[in-house]
């Protein structure tokens, strides 16, 4: 048996708090019009903090995480996708939106509980488009839900580190549209005061995610990408939540804590892993066999890193989360000039956008090996994703790259929302040849 | 009319010779959303690329994910395999993420001296996209001026613009001749028609056509019309099935209208002029019938596909599903209930890059037996 | 002293007992239900053929997809690639891509000179089924394999079938019978679809000389015959291709 150095683990303490504020989120929106509430639904991440400027009783789903999160409960899944496929969608689109779609053919919600509770019909229909069918989702979706009105935001022009003014004002542009259209079909007003707070929670979340996520450059790094699962969608649920900020912060500072103790998130930690994109979310299992059988753990992405957060890059070429607009500099602007800074904080600087959907550009690659080399990682795992388009776009590239770059690149096939595509004992015989054909040993035999 | 087919059977070829008697430059493009226009001001001729059917894509698998739909592979596969090594640039007016990566692939491992992304928004429907595109076709130009080195003028601009409307707008004159009772020209003819616009010279495909519009009045066709049917389709250039659907069947059967790219989408809508000669073209291909990738939040395409029965007389519908294409296939729930409401049997084909001739044949018979009520 | 590798695939087991690099007996017994009893029954026949008793288990080694199935045989295991690579070298030295294809499931790996595997791709889900795809087509078609093989080799018209579904391939190949297209060019067609589908799992790794086949389907003339032209390089196959797992466990 090979022996390896043993670091001390502790349970995170936060981890409590996530499952309580999951819990918040997905039942105040379920709950939303009992308190005459209003219901958005789109693609999460799409310029929360705007949604939320028309009353702090609006509640905002992101069908991507909800659907994630249907998928752990891969029974309640099967019945959403099967009740997609009688009624004739096609098995290979979206994993995601086949669990949206089939709880409202099946009229059942589930919550964290795992209680099921009747489809919140949507009020509002407010979407990002972001790849090429995204705003497409929730107009069948609208009319499955007997015709919600929908607004799309076209995110297709330059987004990322290449945005110009020119992108920036095709956004801000239909934004201008999208208030109106609320106002009128909500009856609402767009409060300038409320988006202040929404969006100065927003990036402080997103900003304090990044923080935490630094910490994880550490050897041995005080958390595995598993757990950060547990953390990072509420960037894109409900970051402008004032909850989700201190959430991040108290992550921030028990990772620091962790760092500056030495615990690690794997005792045994001894190959540092690279992933790509959602994972198969019912099947997190595998990650923890790579811990327990090999010491690998999973540790970041441009997924987790650039869906959570912007990042300015240092002198030195290190990775910084990026700074973000103070109160003042926010209040004192007009509502374009505002509307127009926040934008392009969201777009530009986060570049998950364009990584994930322009995936085969050079930049992904570039962005992936930057990680790499930033958070000292030994080998990346690539899931080619049966269930996204975007996630699956240019990763084969991307492989390449990395492996010119001298790392081990392992892929493994398989659907993030519908675990119908995933081979589980296939995938284990790929993950010990992979591991094996490196020279790592089994640390426990017969694994 | 064997122009239109020999053209569409030897593209690479006529590329080649096009080169060599003109000493030009060709742009290889990926989807029509792409402004020919630009290119013709620019004395460059755009051929769009296209694969192969009935070859072997597994050249294109170290770079593109099995999922993504067969059209973009193949066509990294041409050129992976080098048939378009004549190309001195490439080009793509953004659509669907498949053919982007096919682009971006493209660009990774076959460089060539010019290569441009385009940002055609999605948002066809969207504030503020005429302003956009146009934006973007100021970029486009500029960036074709520094690798031309000269200027395109607005003289140029016209030059380019005259090409390809007579080019549409003869198109959209032969189409009249399918509303026909016996329709001049048949499927196969129409997908030939367009397949060789996008990969010929547009003033030589222009006399083509021109000669046939002079012809089509007095054409006999000999042959039964039968059901009348339309392709609603993802990208299709599947010359092979079409023939054997008018051609192979024991019922008669002809393809007289489609809504896809290789089809009347291509040159559907007419062209308006205007001062500032980009706008006008950005205008032109954002209030184009649109792809189903962008065709949000309202469903557009619906009604038009419905005016193209009604004009046409269509009987049935056949709904060719490229493999994986997300944005079509996303459309197929809702258009099914849409032709239910308008009483027209439909049949949904999924292809990919090989046909199965055989099976199909025997599906697409059983559907005109037990569909279509034979008048 | 004798070594005896087992590769436990999913249709067949093969054992190779081999002694000081030389093989002393090889043979393969179906996998079955119960991989316990196939397991036996196949170090029994190895044994009997090499005419020497049951070595000590630590000279067992067990590599295939059911490797993990026989803890009472053994727990001495190697990973399918780790065994292909070895096999491989034993006949060619020179391998640099390997490719082992079986009834259901296609390996591909890249290996350096020193026999370490760099990198491997194995069959997309949808993309089952290379050896089995062949047999079920041959009893669909009344013959057997050799022949069915072989009849590639003298096809005269090309015909395409859906390389990617064996599922939808097996339902094309209906229609082609029906249509009258000839045995041999069904056959064609048939093993050029594998091929294809393996050779782009090599493009995947990268085509790198000298190529090695290994697997059941090894011994399939009309497969390798399509592999040469899909992939445009000759490959080498070993003697005895099917063992090759094996040997590689046992060595």
């Amino acid at each position: 048996m090979t022996e390896v150095k043993k670091y001390p683990e502790e349970p995170l303490k936060t981890w409590n708090k996530a499952k309580e504020l999951r819990l918040k989120y997905f039942t105040s929106y379920a709950k939303a019009h009992e308190t005459g509430g209003l219901r958005f639904c789109g693609s999460a991440g799409s310029l929360n903090s705007i949604q939320q400027a028309f009353g702090r009783d609006v509640f905002i789903l992101g069908s991507e995480p909800y659907s994630a999160h249907a998928a752990f409960f891969s029974d309640f899944a099967r019945k959403c996708q099967e009740a997609c496929e009688s009624r004739g969608i096609a098995h290979d689109l979206c994993g995601y939106m086949k669990n949206y779609w089939g709880g409202i053919l099946i009229n059942q919600f589930i919550l964290p509980t795992h209680e099921i509770v009747p489809w919140p019909k949507a009020d509002v229909m407010w979407t990002q488009h972001i790849c090429c069918t995204h705003a497409k989702w929730y107009q069948y979706a609208g009319e499955l839900e007997g015709g919600v009105p929908e607004f799309g935001i076209d995110f297709n022009c330059r987004i990322g580190h290449t945005m110009t003014d020119r992108d920036i004002d095709y956004v801000l542009e239909q934004v201008l549209e999208g208030i109106e259209w609320v106002e009128k079909v909500t009856g609402r007003k767009f409060d300038d005061e409320l988006f202040i707070e929404a969006s100065l929670n927003e990036l402080a979340a997103n900003s304090a995610w990044g923080q935490a996520y630094e910490y994880n450059q550490n050897i041995p790094a005080p958390i595995d990408e598993k757990s950060l699962y547990s953390f990072f969608p509420f960037n894109i649920l409900c970051p402008q939540w004032a909850e989700t900020s201190a959430l991040f912060r108290e992550l921030r500072d028990e990772l620091k804590d962790r760092v500056d103790r030495g615990i690690a998130a794997v005792g045994n930690e001894r190959f540092r892993i690279l992933t790509d994109g959602p994972p198969q979310w019912a099947m997190l299992q595998v990650y923890r066999y790579m811990e327990k059988v090999y010491g690998a753990v999973t540790l970041g992405s441009t997924y987790t890193a650039y869906w959570g957060t912007g990042w300015d890059v240092a002198e030195d070429g290190s990775l910084i989360a990026a700074k973000i607009p103070t109160r003042e500099e926010f209040a004192q602007l007009n509502r374009e000039a505002r509307l127009r800074k926040y934008i392009a904080w969201k777009l530009s600087k986060q570049e998950a956008y364009s990584v994930t959907f322009t995936g085969c550009h050079p930049r992904k690659s570039a962005l992936m090996l930057k990680i790499m080399e930033l958070w000292k990682l030994d080998g990346a795992i690539i899931h080619l994703n049966r269930g996204c388009e975007g996630s699956a776009m240019g990763v084969l590239e991307n492989r390449l790259d990395i492996i010119k770059a001298g790392y081990p690149v392992l892929t493994y096939e398989g659907n993030m929302g519908d675990v119908r595509d995933f081979d589980y004992a296939g995938t284990i015989r790929k993950i010990e040849n992979f591991f094996e054909n490196l020279g790592l040993e089994k640390l426990i035999k017969g694994g | 009319m064997s122009s239109f087919k020999n053209w569409s059977d030897n593209r690479h070829d006529y590329a080649r010779e096009w080169k060599k008697k003109t000493g030009g430059k060709v742009l290889g493009y990926f989807c029509t959303y792409l402004p020919e226009e630009i290119l013709y001001a620019a004395d460059v001729l755009p051929v769009r690329i296209f694969g192969q059917h009935g070859s072997d894509i597994g050249i294109s698998s170290a770079h593109i994910y099995d999922m993504y739909c067969p059209f973009s592979r193949s066509c990294l596969a041409e050129g992976l395999k080098g048939k378009y090594d004549y190309l001195d640039g490439v080009a793509i007016a953004q659509s669907c993420m498949h053919i982007r990566q096919a682009f971006w692939s493209w660009q990774k491992h076959l460089p060539v001296e010019y290569s441009y992304y385009i940002y055609m928004p999605h948002g066809v429907q969207s504030k503020g996209r005429y302003e956009y595109y146009r934006g973007e076709l100021v970029e486009f130009k500029e960036s074709l001026e520094k690798w031309l080195g000269r200027t395109i003028s607005d003289a140029d601009l016209d030059k380019g613009i005259d090409i390809v409307r007579k080019n549409k707008e003869s198109m959209r004159k032969i189409w009249e001749f399918r509303k026909n009772d016996r329709p001049s020209i048949t499927g196969l003819e129409a997908m030939e028609i367009v397949f060789s616009s996008q990969v010929t010279d547009k003033r030589e495909h222009n006399e083509a056509l021109e000669q046939l519009i002079t012809e089509l009045p007095d054409r006999k066709v000999d042959r039964e019309t039968g059901t009348r049917l339309m392709i609603i389709g993802s990208e299709d250039d599947d010359r092979e099935f079409t023939k054997m659907v008018e051609e192979g069947l024991s019922l008669p059967a002809t393809f007289v209208i489609e809504d896809h790219c290789v089809g009347s989408r291509y040159f559907w809508n007419d062209f308006t002029p205007g001062e500032d000669r980009l706008a006008s073209i950005a205008r032109w291909y954002l209030d184009r019938p649109p792809c189903p990738s962008k065709d949000w939040p309202k469903r557009l395409r619906f009604s038009h596909i419905k005016n193209l029965i009604q004009e046409y007389k269509v009987e049935a519908a056949i709904l060719m599903q490229q493999k994986f294409c997300d944005p079509h296939e996303l459309d197929i729930p809702a258009l099914k209930t849409y032709l239910d409401e308008l009483d027209i049997p439909y049949y949904l084909i999924e292809f990919d890059v090989l046909v199965p001739a055989g099976q199909l044949k025997t599906r697409v018979e059983a559907f005109l037996e037990t569909r279509v009520e034979l008048v | 002293m004798a070594n005896i590798g087992i590769d436990i695939g999913s249709q067949n087991t093969k054992v190779a007992i081999l002694e000081d690099r030389k093989i002393l007996a090889l043979a393969k017994v179906p996998t079955g239900f119960d991989q316990q009893v196939s397991v036996k029954k196949a170090i029994k026949l190895g044994l009997d053929k090499a005419g020497i008793g049951m070595p000590d288990s630590a000279q067992i080694r067990v590599t295939g997809i059911g490797r993990k199935a026989v803890p009472d045989i053994s727990t001495n295991e190697i990973n399918e690639t780790m065994s292909a690579a070895k096999g491989a070298f034993f006949y060619f030295p020179s391998a640099r891509v390997v490719i082992d294809a079986g009834a259901e499931n296609v390996t591909v790996m890249k290996v350096n000179e020193q026999m370490r595997v760099l990198d491997f791709a194995t069959n997309d889900k949808c993309a089952a089924g290379a050896g089995s795809f062949v047999e079920s087509m041959t009893k669909a078609l009344g013959t057997t394999i050799d022949d069915f093989a072989k009849s590639a080799l003298q096809r005269t018209e090309k015909i395409n079938i859906n390389a990617q579904c064996v599922i939808f391939a097996e339902s094309e190949v209906v229609s082609l019978v029906h249509s009258g297209a000839s045995r041999a060019d069904i056959s064609g067609a048939i093993h050029e679809a594998i091929a294809d589908r393996i050779s782009a799992l090599v493009r995947r790794v990268g085509l790198e000389k000298d190529v090695v086949v290994m697997g059941g389907m090894a011994n399939n003339v009309g497969f390798i015959d399509a592999l040469e032209k899909a992939l445009d390089v000759n490959v080498l196959v070993a003697t005895d291709p099917e063992y090759a797992c094996a040997i590689g466990a046992a060595l």
